[in-house]
């Protein structure tokens, strides 16, 4: 199988990761569980799935030593990455969730939804629509609004994702749900678990690039 | 938010089962095609929960579990038998994205509150099954199919969500498989009690039935008979329920 069809789900030790590998086994690709940083060398796509504390997410990337090789195959090389859930929100510099330092690869900060009576209840868990922007490859030829599943309490805001967000979703506050930059795509939805339009981006995100 | 139909998927010896009143279960077919035809007819969420794992104190059947999660690109609820940390660690490992807890968190309630610790409140369901005979409303154990009289339904559903679950199953069990319309006064009492999210379930035998308990204001509810024994299925009673006004995603 050729590299572009050897597809990476980074394994950092506090996330679900099986959906991530079912959804993708689905597809003619080659679907390698990295437990370790090393494994990325010679994996044409990259898949960071994630439910979790973003510092409980940073502090496992960095002990498996996903940090550096994220960087050099991701940043340098331009391989397709595709986050998910967290792996949209470590992309950032930081989160109001915890104190650690997130990848930095997009400038801004994630942000936690509002609490109080007149807000919606949280964490965002269940069905809700997204709005899909004409720029999106990673949708492209979706409808828009397409329903996605979500499952989160802290979100990248529209402010920060201007350039690059391409969905966004509205659940008491507009938020970033998808962005896309050259090679890099993260949606704060779960595609594993949005049946036909969420296999249909996991389908794009295997030819994109290609 | 949308409204919810989650077909409610009941496990035994690798199969699955139905039937009335947590008795007299009847074969309902392959777990994992059953799966898929949920997931392609639009299911928003899947409930598989192991009937017999509790009383016959062993671990939820987890090639059974994986066989489901393979053919189910929609969230996945496991339940029956999970009584540690480390059981539930094994489910989600197996494609389960959150757990179900009905008498090992009564037997045990600080496990609610570990498991949430680990997995997030989101991941975890308290289920409450609930019986209504003339002497009111209690808590039923399955394992004894006995009601329970040590602890109050309402006292315990307060309970359980304050030590950490995020959402809630809520089984009628004198209603199950009767076919006679869901209990939506038991939904009104509890969800003036708690602030998360309630799954309805038991009794629905009828289209009618499940858009009337929406219209009531539930806003999930668990399908299981009507489902396995009849022409029903998820997309039909999603139409239908949308065609009625509710807000459903098609």
């Amino acid at each position: 199988m050729t590299a572009d069809r050897r597809v990476a789900v980074v394994d950092y030790g506090i996330a679900n990761i099986r959906s991530v590998v079912n959804a993708l086994a689905c597809f003619d690709v080659e679907v390698k569980v990295m437990e370790t940083g090393a494994g990325l060398a010679d994996v044409g796509r990259i898949v960071l799935p994630g439910v979790g504390s973003f510092d409980a997410g940073m502090r496992g990337l960095a002990e498996r030593g996903h940090v550096e090789v994220l960087r050099r195959r991701v940043l340098e090389q331009g391989i397709p990455y595709l986050g998910i859930c967290l792996g949209l929100q470590l992309l950032f510099e930081g989160s109001c969730e915890g104190s650690v330092a997130g990848l930095g690869w997009f400038k801004g900060r994630i942000e936690q939804f509002p609490l109080g009576k007149d807000c919606p209840k949280v964490p965002h868990v269940g069905w809700n629509e997204v709005e899909i922007s004409p720029a999106s490859e990673l949708m492209a030829g979706m409808e828009s609004p397409t329903d996605f599943y979500f499952v989160h309490s802290y979100y990248a805001p529209l402010s920060a994702t201007l350039a690059v967000a391409t969905g966004v979703c509205d659940y008491g506050v507009r938020f970033c749900a998808a962005l896309e930059r050259d090679n890099i795509a993260a949606v704060q939805f779960h595609p594993e678990k949005s049946q036909l339009g969420g296999m249909k981006l996991i389908e794009t995100f295997l030819a994109l690039g290609a | 938010m949308l409204k919810r139909i989650i077909p409610s998927l009941l496990l035994r010896g690798g199969r699955l089962v139905k039937g009335v009143a947590y008795a007299d279960h009847r074969d309902a077919g392959r777990p994992d095609t059953t799966a898929r035809a949920h997931n392609a007819q639009g299911a928003d969420e899947l409930l598989l929960l192991d009937v017999d794992a509790g009383r016959e104190r062993r671990e939820p059947d987890y090639a059974s579990i994986t066989s489901v999660a393979r053919a189910c690109f929609m969230p996945l609820t496991v339940g029956g038998g999970i009584h540690t940390l480390e059981i539930a660690q094994r489910c989600m490992n197996a494609g389960a994205d959150k757990i179900c807890l009905t008498t090992t968190a009564l037997d045990d309630p600080g496990l609610i509150g570990r498991l949430a610790h680990v997995f997030g409140t989101q991941a975890i369901v308290i289920g409450l099954d609930v019986i209504t005979t003339c002497a009111g409303r209690r808590l039923y154990d399955h394992r004894s199919a006995q009601a329970i009289n040590g602890i109050a339904w309402d006292e315990w559903l307060k309970r359980a969500v304050g030590e950490g679950a995020g959402e809630v199953r809520l089984m009628a069990v004198d209603r199950e498989g009767g076919r006679g319309g869901l209990d939506t006064a038991l939904f009104a009492e509890a969800s003036a009690l708690v602030d998360v999210p309630i799954i309805l379930e038991g009794g629905a035998g009828s289209l009618d039935q499940v858009a009337a308990a929406m219209k009531a204001g539930a806003d999930a509810i668990a399908l299981g008979t009507m489902l396995v024994f009849s022409d029903n299925n998820i997309f039909k009673v999603k139409s239908f329920l949308k065609n009625a006004g509710l807000e459903m995603r098609l």
